[in-house]
Formats: structure tokens, C-alpha cells, sequence
């Protein structure tokens, strides 16, 4: 049962991912595609943007393929290692995002408090949105381990 | 003073062992081929001192490449009182080879079973009773990570002696006959001892598959290999820009260029003389790249651009290294490089030299050839643009480095399929080891860091500073003026580039960071169309190797091997330098 609902949950993840990852590099790429809807952000314009995308796109695709066997650890494996992918970029978000809540890049060196908080608040990007999600991951390993 | 030796095959933790016995700092890596050299220190043991030396890896005192090479002669050479040989207690075989021709060579042995933490996660047992009683000299299971057994292994020191081969074989066999005393054995013989003796004292468990096995598969399977490497290596350039930008633009910009350069354009006296030119440069200057003065442009290149990018390079590349995914990389990349006539642990010198080509070169030495040695240095030295360098294109030219970047490699292929032609010589296929991924310790990544930007500090920061007083004076002489006027039509024509880029030609030789830094100067005051940036920086990456550079090639490979360098630079220069203004002129920038 646990494994069913496991296989379902990480098969929509990594469509989502996928199709997250396919708009990022997309629209870096020229897709006629919106690039923020609400709180959420797609990060285009720069040749990293591309890389980017791919990286999300391929974790999705892991998290997909590694969906259908999660009972099997190969399966598991390979879900674990899309959902490594995204944490590495994810990770990346966070920790720029921590440091540009510290400097101002002016005069000034530092930011103001409100500056600082302001750098947490919306819009994510797909990455950071995921995170969360993926997370989940991590009580099919230990349930694996029992 | 007493001598000890820690010999044993690579990546079976002696660099560790010996830091834990020492207090020192060897480097320690997880992937093998780290010591290629020796590394001498110091300890105390019952108040008397003793000499301890952490030999290179060696698989067999019949070397194969020059890390065992050394470590042949330094076993000769140094006559211990103790060979402590280290194996790797998951596979014993392969220790215990070594460990029977330094017995049969006479060394005073004893052995540590090293990683007994990995042969009880993997289930595999020794008989350390057995294994000592046949041996006939001491055995110790230890954990050089975290220091236990070494206790004991310091307190048995004194028990360890040079053994008759032959008799270790009669008590394997159970005999208690006496034979006549064997000096050796022949490379069959010993393998059926080994086989024998392992039969007798390692037990393995039924292992199952674990997760981490299995990450570990698929990581070097290209499927999955390659993505992961895809992502890995994003997380290694987003790392380094956030991190290098934030100390960068965040901080030393403001306070070099607001703060600072004001500041010592109006208190260096005498504007207008040879010394604020060398010290402070231009006074006009609004940006500390284009000042062009020792402690304008100099101490702000070489403190706050690069030195952040430095530390953020090789904090990542540390990481990598102790978490092992280093050699899976090798391994993965093993197939394209062998286009190349190299083989994965290319990947090594390369990554490295993204951080510094000096470190670089020597670490071509885990390639086996001298031809794959030579075509390496050749690449790295040409091809591929240090850490200190990539650092100031992120803050020059953010939007065209990565491009930059990839046009290198794309030479760097290019020109290694070519050189591999032209050079005779053997690629022969290496095994590589994938040890097992670990996490790092804090400890390590700490101090391997830190000596290593420590290494690059004294290295870089001389040549940044000599390099500006250097260029200085041959402007103030006319040395320059004389160069690109006798230069302009060849760069004018062949590469669309200005003349003025010379400077920065003769800058690179010294430091090619501060050659960039140069370029960025120019291109700020307007003497630089952007196409013809990109261009200059490209030239400036391929041109001559810098100083240090040169001096490590000539050391490493002979004078041979550096003129050989030489040609393919010159070659290179023109080629690629051509290419890229044809692609700059087609496209418009
Ligand atoms: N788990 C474990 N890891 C070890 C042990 N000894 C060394 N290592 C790791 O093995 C790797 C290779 O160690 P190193 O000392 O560089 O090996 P060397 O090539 O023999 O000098 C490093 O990542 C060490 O952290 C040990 O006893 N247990
Ligand atoms: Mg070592």
C-alpha cells in the first residue's frame, strides 16, 4: 500500500518536474511561454538558464522512471538520485539567496533588516517550489532501511 | 633517528594514517594517485623520535608507473627500522601481494589492516590471530579516519621483522617440515599463497545490495551517470559564481573602488612620476581594473577577485574529492577521453586545473605514459583557464564566460585528437578504482582547503604584483609601444584586435588574471569593442602558460616536453585566435 501511494506520488513529482524543467529551458531557448504566474518564477534568460532546465528536466525524469519500481532499491535508487539533482539545485537557490539577503552590493555593505526579509519572499522558482515535495523521498529510504 | 615507512596501495588511507601518526598535513584524497610524491614528518613514540614517511601507492615493488617507481626506490633507498604496510582490510589480496615482496625483500614489516570500519558495514571478517600467526609479524586492525587501532599499532612498533617467506608458506600450508629458506617467490607462486592464506582468515557475510551501492552504480552508468555529472557540475559553477560574487561584487568592489582608489590616487605624492605610475597607475582611473597600479589593480585582482573564487573552487573541489565522486566522474568519462589517447583520470589534471594549472601538472603524473603526460600538460596549459582567471571573466563578462569557457574545451578536444596523432607513443587502458562514497569530514575539507589556498596564495599573489611592477616599466620605457607597433598588422588582421591587447599578451606571461583584469581596464575605457574582448580574452587564455606554470612544466616534463608545448601554444594561437574572430565577425557582437 505504502509503496503504491509512494509510486503514484513520485510518478506526478517528476511529471511536474519535468514539465518544470522543459519551460526553464524553453523559455531561455525562445519558447513563446509566460515566465510568472503568481508565486512562481521561471528563471530564463542566460545561457545557465539552459543548464538549468536540462538538470531539472533529467531529475524529473529519474524521479519518473524510479516511480514505477520504488519497492525494487534500484528503482528507489534512481528516484533518489533525480530528487539529489534537484536538491543540488535547489541548494544553489537557497544559499545565493542567503547571500544576497546580506550584501547590498552598495555603500552601504550590508542590507537593512527589511531588505534581508524581502530577499526571502516570493516569487520561487521551480526548484525551491519542488524542494519540499521531494523531501519525501527521504522516509522511503528509511523505510527501506527497516 | 629511527625510520618509519608507510607503504601500501593507493587509496587505502596512508596519507590519513600518517597525518593521524604525525599531527602533519599530507594530502588526502579520496580517489587513488594523491601521493606521488613522499611526504616526510616527524613523531615521538615512548620519547624517542622517529622519521615517518608516507610512500606514494604502489600495487607491486615491479613498477608499473612512476608513484610506484618512487615508492620501490624509497623502500630501498631509506633502509627502515619499520615498513608498516597498509591494506585495505575489505580486500586483502591486493595488500598482501606487496606486503609478501617487502617480506621477500627482507623489510621489517608489520601490517595494519586499514577501513575495518567498511569491512564490517560489508560484512567481511578477519582472522587478524590467524592472519599475524602465519605472517609471523604483527597485524593490527585500524580506522585511520578516526584513529583507533593506531594506538596499538604505535605500541607494536618494536615488534615488527623481517620474515622468511618460506616459512610463512609452510605454516599456510600446515606443514611442519623444514625446507630450505626461500629468498622469493615468483608472481604465480605468491598469488596461491595470498589465495591460501585468504582462505584461511577472511570471512565474508552475505551482503546485500544497499542503497548507497547502489547510487554508487548508477553514478558511473552513463544513463544516469551523465545526468547526475550534468547536475553536479551546474551546483559546482552556480556555487562558485554566488559565492565568489558575493565577496566580489558585494564587497570588495564597493570598498576598492569607492573607498580605496580615491583615497590613494590623492595621497600617493608626486602624480606624474614613475612611482605613483608603478604603485597607484592611473589617476584618472575610476575602477580598480583599469588603474593598472600594484596597489590598485594588484592588490584588488589578487584580493578581491580572485582569492574568493580560489576558496570557492577549491572548497568544492574538496568536497568532491573526500565524497568520491571524483572517480566516478573518471570513469564515466573515460570513453571520450580515450578519443583522445588519454584515459577518465584525465579528469583529474583538468578539474584541477580549473582551479590552478601549477597543481595541475603534477597531477598528470597518475597518467601512465610519457606521451599521455606530455599531451596533457600541453592541453591543460594551453586550453584551460585557472580558477584566478575564470573568477575575473564572471566579473567581466559574465554573460560570455561560460561561452568562452566552452569554446576552450571544445579546443582543448579538438587539439588533443589532433596531438594524439601526431605523437607516437602508448594510451594503454587503466582499471580505476571507485572507492566507496563517504561523507566528508569538516576536518578535512577544512585544512585541504585551506592549505590549498594557502599554496595558491604564495604561488599567485608574487607574479600579480611583479607582473604589474614588470608591465609598468615597459611601458615607461617605450618596450610596449615598440611591441605593438611591430605586432599591429598581425593582430589587426588575423584576430580584430587592437594592438593595445599586446600589454596584456605580456601581462598573461606573468599572470593571466591580471592579464583579463587588464583587458576588462581597456575595454572600460573604451579602447575595446566587446566582440574584440571576447576575442583578446580568448587569446589570452591560449597564450603562453603563466610563469609558475612554465617552470612546473619544465620541472615535471623536461625541456623536451616544453618546447614540444611550445609549438602546439603557438599553433593553437593563431587557429583558435583566428576561429574566434571569424565567429565574433559572424556574429556580430
Ligand atoms: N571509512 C574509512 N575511510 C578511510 C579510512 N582510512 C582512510 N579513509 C579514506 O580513504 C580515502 C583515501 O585515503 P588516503 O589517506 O588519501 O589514501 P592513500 O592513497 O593510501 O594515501 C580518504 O577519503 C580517506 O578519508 C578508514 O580507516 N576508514
Ligand atoms: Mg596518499
Amino acid at each position: 500500500m505504502k509503496y503504491k501511494l509512494g509510486s503514484v506520488y513520485f510518478a506526478i513529482l517528476g511529471a511536474i518536474t519535468l514539465v518544470f524543467g522543459a519551460w526553464e529551458f524553453g523559455a531561455t531557448l525562445g519558447a513563446p511561454v509566460t515566465t510568472e504566474i503568481g508565486w512562481l518564477e521561471i528563471p530564463a534568460g542566460t545561457w545557465e538558464e539552459v543548464w538549468r532546465g536540462v538538470v531539472i528536466f533529467l531529475a524529473g525524469a529519474l524521479i519518473v522512471v524510479g516511480a514505477f519500481k520504488l519497492r525494487d532499491i534500484h528503482g528507489l535508487g534512481k528516484a533518489v538520485l533525480g530528487s539529489i539533482m534537484l536538491w543540488i539545485v535547489a541548494g544553489c537557490d537557497i544559499f545565493g539567496r542567503i547571500l544576497d539577503s546580506i550584501a547590498s552590493n552598495e555603500a552601504t555593505w550590508i542590507n537593512s533588516l527589511d531588505e534581508f526579509l524581502a530577499t526571502y519572499g516570493p516569487p520561487y522558482n521551480p526548484a525551491l517550489w519542488l524542494l519540499p515535495f521531494s523531501l519525501v523521498i527521504i522516509y522511503f529510504i528509511h523505510a527501506r532501511r527497516e | 633517528m629511527k625510520k618509519i615507512l608507510l607503504a601500501g596501495n593507493p587509496n587505502v588511507g596512508k596519507s590519513v594514517m600518517f597525518n593521524r601518526l604525525s599531527g602533519a598535513r599530507a594530502t588526502v584524497s579520496n580517489y587513488p594517485g594523491t601521493t606521488v610524491d613522499f611526504t616526510k614528518s616527524w613523531m615521538r613514540i615512548a620519547g624517542e623520535e622517529f622519521e615517518i614517511i608516507d610512500l606514494p601507492g604502489a600495487f607491486s615493488l615491479e613498477p608499473k608507473d612512476k608513484a610506484e617507481e618512487v615508492a620501490r626506490d624509497m623502500l630501498e633507498k631509506e633502509k627502515a627500522d619499520v615498513v608498516v604496510s597498509v591494506i585495505d582490510a575489505t580486500t586483502i589480496e591486493r595488500g598482501l601481494y606487496l606486503t609478501l615482496e617487502m617480506i621477500e625483500k627482507g623489510y621489517p614489516v608489520m601490517v595494519a589492516l586499514n577501513m575495518s570500519d567498511v569491512a564490517r558495514d560489508k560484512k567481511v571478517k578477519i582472522d587478524t590471530k590467524r592472519l599475524e600467526e602465519i605472517l609471523g609479524v604483527p597485524v593490527v586492525e585500524t580506522v585511520a579516519t578516526t584513529g583507533s587501532g593506531l594506538k596499538e599499532l604505535v605500541s607494536r612498533i618494536g615488534e615488527a621483522k623481517s620474515v622468511d617467506v618460506g616459512a610463512i608458506k609452510r605454516r599456510a600450508r600446515g606443514v611442519r617440515r623444514k625446507n630450505v629458506a626461500r629468498k622469493s617467490l615468483s608472481v604465480d607462486e605468491r598469488w596461491e599463497l595470498i589465495d591460501r592464506i585468504s582462505k584461511q582468515v577472511v570471512f565474508r557475510g552475505k551482503y546485500k545490495h544497499t542503497l548507497k551501492d547502489v547510487i554508487s552504480d548508477l553514478s558511473v552508468r552513463p544513463a544516469t551517470g551523465i545526468p547526475l555529472a550534468i547536475a553536479v557540475l551546474f551546483g559546482f559553477w552556480a556555487f562558485f559564481g554566488a559565492f565568489a560574487g558575493f565577496f566580489t561584487d558585494g564587497f570588495a568592489v564597493p570598498a576598492f573602488d569607492e573607498h580605496f582608489l580615491p583615497w590613494i590616487q590623492g595621497a600617493w605624492p608626486a602624480e606624474g612620476s614613475i612611482h605613483y605610475a608603478i604603485f597607484v597607475g592611473d589617476p584618472e582611473a575610476a575602477c580598480c581594473f583599469e588603474a593598472f597600479g600594484v596597489l590598485t589593480s594588484g592588490l584588488f585582482v589578487a584580493f578581491g577577485v580572485v582569492l574568493p573564487a580560489i576558496a570557492a573552487f577549491y572548497l568544492i573541489l574538496t568536497i568532491l574529492e573526500d565524497t568520491g565522486y571524483l572517480p566516478r566522474l573518471a570513469v564515466l568519462v573515460d570513453a571520450v577521453f580515450h578519443k583522445i589517447g588519454l584515459h577518465g583520470f584525465a579528469i583529474v589534471p583538468t578539474i584541477l586545473s580549473l582551479g590552478c594549472n601549477v597543481p595541475a601538472v603534477t597531477a598528470t603524473r597518475v597518467l601512465e605514459t610519457r606521451k599521455q603526460r606530455f599531451m596533457m600538460m600541453a592541453l591543460l596549459a594551453v586550453f584551460i583557464p585557472c580558477g584566478a582567471q575564470i573568477g575575473i571573466m564572471q566579473e567581466l563578462i559574465p554573460a560570455y564566460a561560460g561561452l568562452i569557457l566552452i569554446y576552450l574545451f571544445f579546443g582543448y578536444f579538438v587539439t588533443g585528437a589532433v596531438i594524439d596523432k601526431l605523437t607516437p607513443g602508448r594510451s594503454p587502458e587503466i582499471l580505476i578504482d571507485v572507492p566507496p562514497y563517504r561523507s566528508p569530514t569538516m576536518k578535512n575539507v577544512r585544512t585541504k582547503t585551506w592549505s590549498r589556498v594557502a599554496q595558491f596564495i604564495k604561488i599567485a599573489v608574487p607574479f600579480v604584483l611583479g607582473g604589474i611592477v614588470v608591465v609598468n616599466l615597459l611601458y615607461w620605457v617605450g618596450v610596449m609601444d615598440w611591441l605593438e607597433d611591430v605586432t599591429a598588422p598581425v593582430f589587426l588582421t588575423w584576430f580584430g584586435v587592437p594592438s593595445v591587447t599586446v600589454g596584456a599578451l605580456v601581462m598573461a606571461f606573468m599572470r593571466k588574471d591580471m592579464a583579463v583584469g587588464m583587458l576588462g581596464g581597456m575595454s572600460a575605457a573604451g579602447l575595446l569593442t566587446t566582440g574584440q574582448l571576447i576575442t583578446s580574452v580568448v587569446l589570452v587564455s591560449i597564450y603562453f602558460p603563466c610563469l609558475a606554470t612554465f617552470i612546473m612544466i619544465l620541472k615535471e616534463g623536461g625541456i623536451r616536453d616544453l618546447l614540444k608545448s611550445l609549438v602546439v601554444l603557438v599553433a593553437s594561437f593563431f587557429i583558435f585566435g583566428g576561429l574566434m574572430h571569424a565567429i565574433v565577425t559572424l556574429a556580430g557582437v
